[in-house]
């Protein structure tokens, strides 16, 4: 799960873990949805429920409207692959920042490439979702430099508490718009734009994007174990992000996308520029004067 | 399971629902809503309510087909990827109940769809809807064995 950072530089385990990475996120989606269901009071699917889907899937007759389609489906999967590889081969945190951008922007044209009107809608809605994630991640690891001097994952050494507070806290707020979740599922909005940008998907294609989501979810959540250090602490973050969530996804209705830019871009983003500002040097040598002087003048 | 492989045990395991109402009184409609309520909690089997098309591999139809929902059922059924199921909630979806003689509907879903399984009932109960699928599943499972001989 969390990325042991010495072994890392040994070129097998990390394509173990690349294997293995989708039986890990299918198990976190029936996690997902047993924890949904026991919230709700209900008994809810068994753990293997996700791989049933997927299988099922496979044996569908797939429907395509065009095959730009197609290629729009695999992109999503493939760049999602690319950046969750980069991360466990202790590549570039920004390269894994647009690699995932790439992916979300492979689904919005495969949204745009049909005539649905709902995949049209979740098209731009998602496209409104990566314009509220994307500056705040972007700020994140803006942040992670600052702090350590690199973009390497392999070169994060220790955790980065407490200077990233706010960076994670930023992370956490914008982490239901990544993993389109309520109170921001407007993109996937059910009972209203359908499946949105996944309405056309059928057969073998719509189980590759559900893969790619599952993915997209594990390397949410591995960035944000990066915050910390000590491994039993990388396992309680990464547990705690997702069952915070899901508390969170139960508890709230969904809202609409003004509501999701004013949250976006009036409160984490400047929770994440906050994080920028302390974790720099600059700033610390700001406060160090300022106190300096305040010291002498008293 | 013997001689099934996985997808077609997926099959068996993961079926998605999608509800049309051809014209029903909305008895049978609350009742299939009623499956998917903590109360019996049909998501446990992997049932799970698309309203997709695109997503089914089980059709729920409630109401006898008027002559306006006819050619929308057409559509949703022909949108909808194979191997599918179709399932008949209701008196009047089986045969058109009380208003097969009305002007403006046409008969039961059979006169326009195959239909695999009929359940009756005005209204169909939540049991016997969940008892439906289930047969309908087993009818599936029992195609795909006789396909292996």
């Amino acid at each position: 799960m969390s990325c042991p950072m010495s072994i890392c530089a040994s070129a097998a385990l990390p394509a173990i873990l690349l294997l293995l990475s989708p039986l890990f996120g299918g198990l976190l989606a029936g996690v997902d949805r047993k924890l949904t269901a026991r919230m709700q009071n209900r008994k809810g699917p068994p753990l293997t429920q996700p791989f049933w889907d997927i299988f099922k899937l496979l044996g569908k007759q797939s429907m395509v409207s065009n095959p730009a389609q197609i290629l729009f489906a695999i992109g999503y999967l493939g760049f999602m692959i690319l950046a969750l590889g980069v991360f466990f081969w202790g590549g570039d945190l920004l390269a894994i920042v647009f690699l995932t951008t790439f992916a979300s922007v492979c689904l919005v044209l495969g949204a745009f490439s049909v005539r649905s009107p709902y995949a049209y809608i979740g098209g731009q809605r998602e496209l409104l979702q990566l314009a509220s994630f994307e500056p705040v991640l972007i700020a994140a690891v803006a942040a992670i430099y600052l702090k350590t001097n690199t973009f390497l994952v392999s070169g994060i050494h220790g955790g980065l508490m407490p200077y990233l507070i706010p960076s994670l806290l930023a992370l956490w707020m914008v982490l239901p718009i990544k993993m389109r979740k309520s109170p921001f599922d407007i993109a996937t909005a059910h009972q209203e734009v359908v499946k949105g940008p996944f309405t056309e998907y059928s057969g073998a294609y719509y189980a590759v994007i559900l893969v790619g989501e599952w993915l997209e979810l594990l390397l949410v959540l591995l960035i944000i174990t990066l915050f910390v250090a000590n491994p039993w602490l990388k396992v309680l973050i990464f547990v705690g992000s997702l069952v915070g969530e899901l508390l969170l996804d139960n508890a709230c209705a969904r809202l609409n996308w003004k509501w999701l830019l004013r949250y976006s871009w009036a409160i984490a983003l400047p929770m994440a520029v906050i994080g920028i500002m302390v974790s720099s040097d600059v700033f610390r040598a700001l406060i160090n004067a300022l106190s300096a002087y305040i010291y002498i003048g008293g | 399971m013997a001689g099934l492989n996985l997808i077609e045990q997926g099959r068996l395991h993961s079926p998605w629902i999608t509800h049309f109402d051809t014209g029903s009184c909305n008895g049978c409609d609350i009742e299939v809503l009623a499956c998917l309520t903590p109360k019996f909690d049909v998501e446990r089997f992997g049932i799970l309510n698309k309203g997709n098309p695109k997503h089914t591999d089980v059709f729920l139809v409630t109401g006898p087909v008027t002559k306006r929902s006819k050619q929308r059922l057409i559509n949703l059924y022909e949108q909808a990827p194979g191997p599918k199921v179709v399932i008949a909630i209701g008196s009047c979806a089986c045969s058109g109940g009380v208003y097969g003689d009305c002007y403006n509907v046409e008969g039961g879903i059979d006169q326009i769809l195959p239909v695999d399984v009929y359940i009756p009932g005005c209204a169909a109960k939540p049991e016997a809807i969940i008892d439906g699928v289930v047969v309908a599943l087993e009818k599936l499972k029992n195609l795909m064995l006789e396909a292996k001989k």
